[in-house]
């Protein structure tokens, strides 16, 4: 309990002083975040699982070396690494992340859950499948604006600077970003043929 | 202070980005305009939606991370 109170600052300190214990307390604290951003990017389970790896290896790496100065913005910080370990993977492999089938594997494995009868799980796992079908249905720039600030917790600002564009036009991506995908999601539904904008 | 309200002006009111008193005005202009309230309302529910999807890594690969830690120690 108490080590819900300690702050991602404080445990880097201790990290760094040799408390294994800490890394993995900030691992647990921000798995969820990291995980989910980078799969919903690379849309591959055991891609998102290597870059995952990468990412908190990098982030070892650069607290050893004395160079991590983000106070106060552990996650932000984590999160644009493993964003850039995503650019640089498709780069090499030059193409951009297509769906993968989900009959393949079961990315359901991966999610924790407490207390649920099989209906409510059922449920449960057919709305995450559905809606992460409808945010890969998203253009690139509005599904990247809208991981970044909804599981990555950088701020619009922050994706600004990173994507290059305006705060406006990464704020006017996130709404284009909720919207279609409330129109999709309501197309689901209903079943009517809805066009996703992709202008700003 | 906002001086014309935007619908981007409601997404950083969602996600947290207002300072107090926007936040203030931002409830007041909402408590009248119903376009407003309703378009804040749809994005509120798909961000709700949103907070829905919770994936995680393999407890194999938090173990490789803290074992690599712990081997280049």
């Amino acid at each position: 309990m108490l080590r819900k109170l300690i702050s991602d600052q404080e445990l880097i300190s201790q990290y760094l002083t040799g408390q294994e214990s800490s890394l993995q307390e900030l691992i647990t604290r921000h798995k969820a975040k990291v995980y989910t951003s980078i799969y919903l990017l690379v849309k591959d389970k055991y891609l998102a699982e290597d870059i995952f790896q990468d990412t908190f290896i990098k982030v070892i790496n650069t607290l050893r070396l004395g160079k991590y100065n983000e106070e106060g913005k552990f996650l932000p910080w984590v999160i644009r690494i493993g964003h850039n370990l995503v650019i640089d993977h498709f780069r090499r492999e030059k193409r951009t992340p297509m769906i993968t089938n989900s009959e393949g594997f079961d990315i359901f494995e991966t999610i924790q859950f407490v207390d649920e009868n099989i209906e409510d799980k059922l449920l449960r796992e057919q709305t995450y499948t559905d809606l992460q079908k409808l945010i890969a249905l998203l253009p690139e720039e509005q599904r990247e604006v809208l991981i970044m600030r909804h599981y990555g917790d950088l701020s619009f600002k922050e994706i600004s600077e990173i994507t290059n564009v305006s705060i406006n036009t990464a704020l006017g991506r996130m709404r284009y970003a909720l919207n279609n995908l409330r129109k999709l999601m309501n197309r689901k539904d209903s079943g009517v043929k809805i066009s996703v904008s992709n202008t700003l | 202070m906002i001086q014309t309200l935007t619908p981007t002006d409601l997404l950083r009111q969602l996600y947290k980005e207002t300072s107090t008193d926007e936040g203030y005005e931002l409830e007041n202009c909402l408590l009248q305009d119903e376009n407003l309230k309703k378009e804040y309302m749809n994005l509120n529910q798909v961000k709700n939606a949103l907070d829905s999807i919770q994936l995680n890594p393999e407890d194999s690969t938090i173990q490789k991370i803290l074992n690599y830690s712990l081997q280049t120690k």
